[in-house]
């Protein structure tokens, strides 16, 4: 049984290893905040045009990158400022990004998914051997 | 890359889908603020606005008027006078422009108040399954005077509208269409002696296509157009 659950979250920590998980989970999470604070039912958003349908478009549109980052990590730094973007655009357009927090989780968020970098699956990243040589030079940068 | 993730070209195609749809989205709903807003409730421009004036003071009002009617019943129940109404007078015929660019004849009443002494019910021609009723303890009162003493009036055009109305001999027993030339008997006396004729009545049915309520001294306390003491509003 405890191995069964170690080997849960071996897998989840896995996951959540391989993809930008954490700023994935805050656009998500910023773009329900947008959504709650619209406080408009859905069939009154969809028929009231853009004034009332804006926060489920943003909003919307926070949860979908957010999950397409978490499925499609090699194109975070896309999401990410599509994330920005649309967190920002919800500031002006869905009342006031879900009263700020929206927005600002929406940035935060946005940020983290484009400036991850892939770290590796194992539990721990493995420490570098004493007994290996230190490279020479490394080159900085792109 | 880890064997967590799905195939390069998967994630691509995972990307570019979910962006097409955020933005076809977004540009169907940008579509549809457009269309309306050339669809105006009152034509480009506004165009379609109705000009009426009160009959106090001649306010000129440019209402944009739907052609959904508000229905005001007070079914008779023997001759029990069940609302009375102070100062009515009939302004006469007008053409009246709707919303979608029709027009209509309307008859224009106004009067200083209108209470409603038993119950009254309230529907508009858009939805027949829901009523208001209103039923109050001793009476509801549209209009009446300001905190100043100043009168409230209220002018209603009506389509169609039948009084049973304690007029000379007739008793309730008689109904009164709206262009009967009772009213405009009624409306002179009213002219030549203000604020002395308040009629009673037995029964209403009026068609309001609109109705306003206008002061000169309007009030900040509490004598406003509508009130409702110990008065039940059901919706049935």
């Amino acid at each position: 049984m405890n191995r069964r659950v170690g080997r849960l979250l071996d897998g989840f920590a896995a996951f959540r290893r391989t993809r930008p998980f954490w700023g994935a989970l805050l656009l998500v999470a910023a773009g329900a905040d947008v959504i709650y604070f619209a406080g408009y039912p859905i069939f009154f958003a969809v028929s009231g045009g853009w004034n009332s349908s804006a926060a489920y478009i943003l909003g919307g549109g926070l949860i979908l990158f957010g999950l397409v980052a978490a499925m499609a990590p090699i194109h975070s730094p896309l999401l990410g400022v599509l994330g920005v973007l649309v967190a920002l655009a919800a500031f002006v357009a869905a009342n006031l990004g879900g009263m700020l927090l929206g927005t600002l989780l929406g940035i935060v968020g946005g940020s983290m998914v484009f400036a991850w970098g892939e770290k590796k699956p194992g539990k721990r990243q493995s420490t570098p051997d004493a007994s290996t040589p230190a490279p020479a030079a490394e080159v900085v940068g792109r | 890359m880890s064997t967590y993730q799905p195939s390069r070209r998967m994630q691509s195609l995972t990307v570019i889908v979910a962006v097409l749809l955020f933005v076809v989205t977004w540009l169907a709903l940008a579509t549809q603020t457009s269309a309306s807003a050339a669809s105006a409730p009152c034509g480009p421009g506004d165009a379609n606005r109705a000009a009426l004036k009160t009959v106090h003071g001649e306010r000129a009002l440019r209402p944009c008027l739907s052609k959904v009617n508000l229905k005001l019943s007070i079914p008779q129940d023997g001759l029990r006078s069940r609302f009375n109404v102070k100062e009515i007078r009939r302004a006469g015929q007008e053409t009246v422009k709707f919303a979608d660019g029709s027009t209509e004849k309307l008859w224009h009443l106004s009067f200083a108040s209108f209470k409603v002494l038993d119950g009254a019910t309230i529907r508009t021609t858009d939805n027949n399954d829901a009523q208001v009723s209103i039923t109050p303890d001793k009476e509801a009162s549209f209009g009446g005077a300001a905190d100043s003493g100043k009168p409230i009036y209220t002018d209603v055009w009506v389509s169609a509208a039948t009084f049973r109305i304690n007029l000379l001999l007739i008793g309730c027993l008689v109904p009164i269409d709206v262009s009967n030339p009772l009213l405009a008997l009624v409306t002179v006396a009213n002219s030549a002696i203000p604020n002395a004729i308040t009629l009673g009545g037995c029964a209403i049915d009026m068609d309001i296509r609109y109705l306003v309520s206008y002061s000169d001294d309007p009030s900040s306390a509490g004598n406003y157009p509508v009130r409702l003491p110990n008065t039940t509003l059901s919706l049935s």
